[in-house]
C-alpha cells in the first residue's frame, strides 16, 4: 500500500489513491476534500490480491446515468440535467468460492385433504464467485444489484499503479461467515424455485471455502438533491447501474390531485345517473 | 508438578505440590500420589467468575432449594470451594443422517351438528382441525464444532452436559503459566470411551435437529434416524469449574459452579420432612376443594329439587 490514504469525516468512507492523484471530495458522499482526514490503516487486514480492470469508459458511465434519470417517472425532471461527476472507484470485495450440500424437506402442494403433502431430498452444487462487499458504505443487496462481475479478468495488483481505491476493515473470518451465509441463501432460493414450496426447511454444510480480497471496479458519484445526497453507481465492467434518486413531490401531488378528481368525477357520475334512474322511476 | 490419583472416584488431578489440598477436589477424598501418563493439552479458557462471586452463586443457588434441609439451605459458606481446570474433549464432526417419520399435516373439516337452543334443536356448524399422515424419509448432514465431552472421570457426562455451554472462542493454546495455582486434572477417560460418547451424543441431536428444524408439517411421530459422525479434529481442552463441596446431614453435597457461565450444577438432597409436609398440604387442598365440589352439587341439588 502507497499509504495515500484518507478517511471522510462526513461518511467515513476509507479510500487510498496514488500520490499526485489527490482526491478533490469524498467518492462516496461527495464531501468536500478539507473533510478527508489522514487514515492510517490496520496492519491485520490483508491486502488486495487482485482487481477486475475497468472495461466501461467514462462516455458510456455518464450515458448510464441519463438513462437512470429518465428511468421512473416518478423522478424530478431536472434530474438529468443534476451536476454529477462520475468518477473511478475499485470496491473492496471478498471472492469466495465452496461446495455446497443442502438437506431440505418440505410441503409441496398436492391433491389431499391439506392441500399439502411432505417432500424431502438433497441437492450439491458449487459456488465459484460468490462476492462479500467489504465496503463501509455499500451493502450485499446493493452489490448483488450491480451485477456480477467476471473473475476470471482479475488481474495481480498493483497499489502504486491503481485507481483510487476504498479500504476494507472486514476481517477474513467476518466476510467468510458473511459469505457462507450468501451462499446458503442462493442455494435454497434455487431449490425453492424448483419446488414452489408453500414450507421449506433446510440446512447447508460448505466445504472447500476459498476466498480472497479482491477489488471491483465502479463509476461512482455523489450528488445532492435538496439537502440529501444521492449516490449513483455503475459496474465498471458490465454497465449495469443502480443508484437512488428523490421523487418529484410536483409529481406525486400532481397525481394525488389527478387521482382525487377522477374518484369524485365517478361520484358525481354515479349520483347523477341513479338520480336519472330515481326520475325515470318516478 | 505432582500428580495425584483419587482412589475413591479415579479422578487424577495435577496440581503444584504446595497448592494441592489433601483432599480430592471432586469427592473429598484423600489423595494419594501416582505416576500417569499425560497427553499435550491444545488449550486452556480462564477463570472469569472470581471465587467471591461463585460463593454468593452457589448460596444463592441453595437458597432456592425450598425442599433441602434447612441447614444446607442456610449454609453460610461451602465447606471448601475450588478451581479446578477440568479436562474436555472438543470434537469437530461431520454428521451424515438417514431418517424416516410419519409427518402429520393438519386440515380443517367443517361439520355440522345439533345443539339445543332455549328448548329447540339447532343446526350448526364447527371447524373441526383433523391431521393427515404422510410416511416421509430423507437425510440431513450437518457439521458439529467444539462438542464437548468430559474426559474426567471425576465429572460424569451428564453432569458436564448441564454444567455446559463453555465458550471455547476464550480459550487460548496450551501454556503452562495458564494452570498455574490452580488444580489441572489429566484426561482420565480414554479417547476411544469419549468417542463413543461424542457419536451417541451427535446422533442425538442430530435426530433433535432433525425434529426441530427440518420435518416439515404441524407434527411428527414414530422419527427414526441413524447417524454415522466423522470425527475431523479432537483437541484436548482444560476448562474452568469451580467445585465445591458443601456439608448435608448425611455427608458431603458436591456442587459446581461453571467458570464462565456462573451456571451452578448439583443434586441437594430433599429433606424428609418438608416433603412429608408438602404431601400432606396437597392431600387436604385436594380434600377441600372436593368437599366443596360437592357440597356445591348438594346445594344445587336442593335449589332444583325445591323448584
Amino acid at each position: 500500500m502507497s499509504g495515500e490514504a484518507v478517511q471522510c469525516k462526513q461518511c467515513g468512507g476509507a479510500i487510498a489513491a496514488t500520490p499526485g492523484k489527490e482526491l478533490p471530495e469524498c467518492l462516496f458522499c461527495g464531501a468536500p476534500a478539507s473533510d478527508l482526514a489522514v487514515y492510517t490503516k490496520d496492519e491485520t487486514i490483508e491486502d488486495p490480491e487482485g482487481f477486475i480492470p475497468f472495461d466501461v469508459i467514462k462516455p458510456r458511465a455518464d450515458n448510464a446515468f441519463r438513462e437512470f434519470a429518465n428511468s421512473s417517472f416518478w423522478y424530478p425532471n431536472d434530474l438529468k440535467d443534476a451536476s454529477l461527476e462520475l468518477r473511478k472507484l475499485l470496491l473492496p470485495a471478498w471472492a469466495w468460492s465452496g461446495d455446497i450440500e443442502t438437506h431440505w424437506a418440505a410441503l409441496v402442494k398436492a391433491n389431499t385433504q391439506s392441500g399439502k403433502r411432505p417432500v424431502a431430498g438433497s441437492d450439491t452444487g458449487y459456488f465459484d464467485q460468490v462476492l462479500v462487499p467489504s465496503s463501509e458504505t455499500l451493502t450485499i443487496s446493493e452489490m448483488a444489484r450491480l451485477g456480477r462481475y467476471d473473475e476470471s479478468t482479475l488481474k495481480p495488483f498493483e497499489p502504486n499503479d491503481s485507481d483510487p481505491y476504498e479500504i476494507s476493515d472486514m476481517t477474513r473470518s467476518v466476510a467468510r461467515k458473511a459469505a457462507l451465509a450468501e451462499m446458503e441463501r442462493r442455494h435454497r432460493a434455487d431449490i425453492q424455485s424448483e419446488l414452489s414450496a408453500t414450507k421449506l426447511n433446510a440446512h447447508s454444510t460448505i466445504e472447500q471455502v476459498d476466498g480472497k480480497p479482491v477489488l471491483v471496479p465502479v463509476w461512482i458519484g455523489a450528488y445532492r438533491y435538496g439537502d440529501k445526497v444521492y449516490r449513483f453507481l455503475v459496474n465498471g465492467q458490465t454497465g449495469e447501474f443502480i443508484g437512488d434518486a428523490p421523487k418529484s413531490m410536483w409529481k406525486m401531488l400532481g397525481v394525488a390531485l389527478a387521482i382525487i378528481a377522477v374518484i369524485l368525477g365517478a361520484i358525481l357520475c354515479l349520483s347523477i345517473c341513479t338520480g336519472g334512474a330515481a326520475i325515470v322511476g318516478g | 508438578m505432582a500428580i495425584r490419583q483419587c482412589p475413591t472416584c479415579g479422578a487424577s488431578v495435577e496440581a503444584d505440590a504446595t497448592v494441592l489440598s489433601t483432599k480430592c477436589a471432586f469427592c473429598d477424598s484423600p489423595l494419594v500420589d501416582s505416576d500417569h501418563a499425560s497427553e499435550p493439552v491444545d488449550a486452556v479458557a480462564s477463570f472469569s467468575v472470581p471465587k467471591e462471586r461463585a460463593v454468593s452463586l452457589l448460596k444463592g443457588f441453595l437458597q432456592s432449594q425450598r425442599m433441602a434441609p434447612k441447614s444446607i439451605r442456610k449454609a453460610a459458606e461451602p465447606d471448601e470451594i475450588d478451581a479446578v481446570l477440568v479436562p474436555f474433549y472438543a470434537y469437530d464432526a461431520m454428521a451424515r443422517s438417514q431418517y424416516s417419520a410419519q409427518v402429520g399435516v393438519n386440515w380443517t373439516r367443517t361439520e355440522t351438528y345439533v345443539a339445543y337452543e332455549d328448548g329447540k334443536a339447532v343446526t350448526k356448524t364447527r371447524q373441526v382441525t383433523e391431521t393427515e399422515w404422510f410416511p416421509l424419509s430423507g437425510t440431513h448432514k450437518r457439521e458439529w464444532k467444539d462438542h464437548l465431552v468430559s474426559a474426567s472421570k471425576g465429572l460424569p457426562e451428564a453432569e458436564a452436559n448441564e454444567l455446559e455451554p463453555f465458550d471455547l472462542g476464550r480459550a487460548k493454546p496450551f501454556a503452562p503459566e495458564l494452570t498455574a495455582g490452580l488444580i489441572a486434572e489429566h484426561p482420565t477417560i480414554a479417547h476411544q470411551q469419549a468417542h463413543d460418547v461424542a457419536s451417541n451424543e451427535l446422533a442425538a441431536l442430530e435426530k433433535r435437529a432433525i425434529a426441530n428444524n427440518l420435518l416439515p408439517g404441524d407434527k411428527y411421530q414414530s422419527l427414526q434416524s441413524s447417524t454415522s459422525v466423522d470425527v475431523e479434529a479432537v483437541r484436548l481442552v482444560l476448562l474452568p469449574v469451580w467445585i465445591a463441596a458443601v456439608q448435608g446431614p448425611k455427608g458431603t453435597i458436591r456442587l459446581l459452579v461453571n467458570g464462565q457461565t456462573g451456571e451452578v450444577v448439583g443434586k441437594v438432597p430433599r429433606s424428609g420432612f418438608k416433603v412429608m409436609v408438602m404431601v400432606v398440604a396437597i392431600v387436604v387442598i385436594i380434600g377441600l376443594v372436593l368437599s366443596m365440589l360437592l357440597g356445591g352439587t348438594a346445594c344445587l341439588g336442593i335449589v332444583g329439587g325445591s323448584l
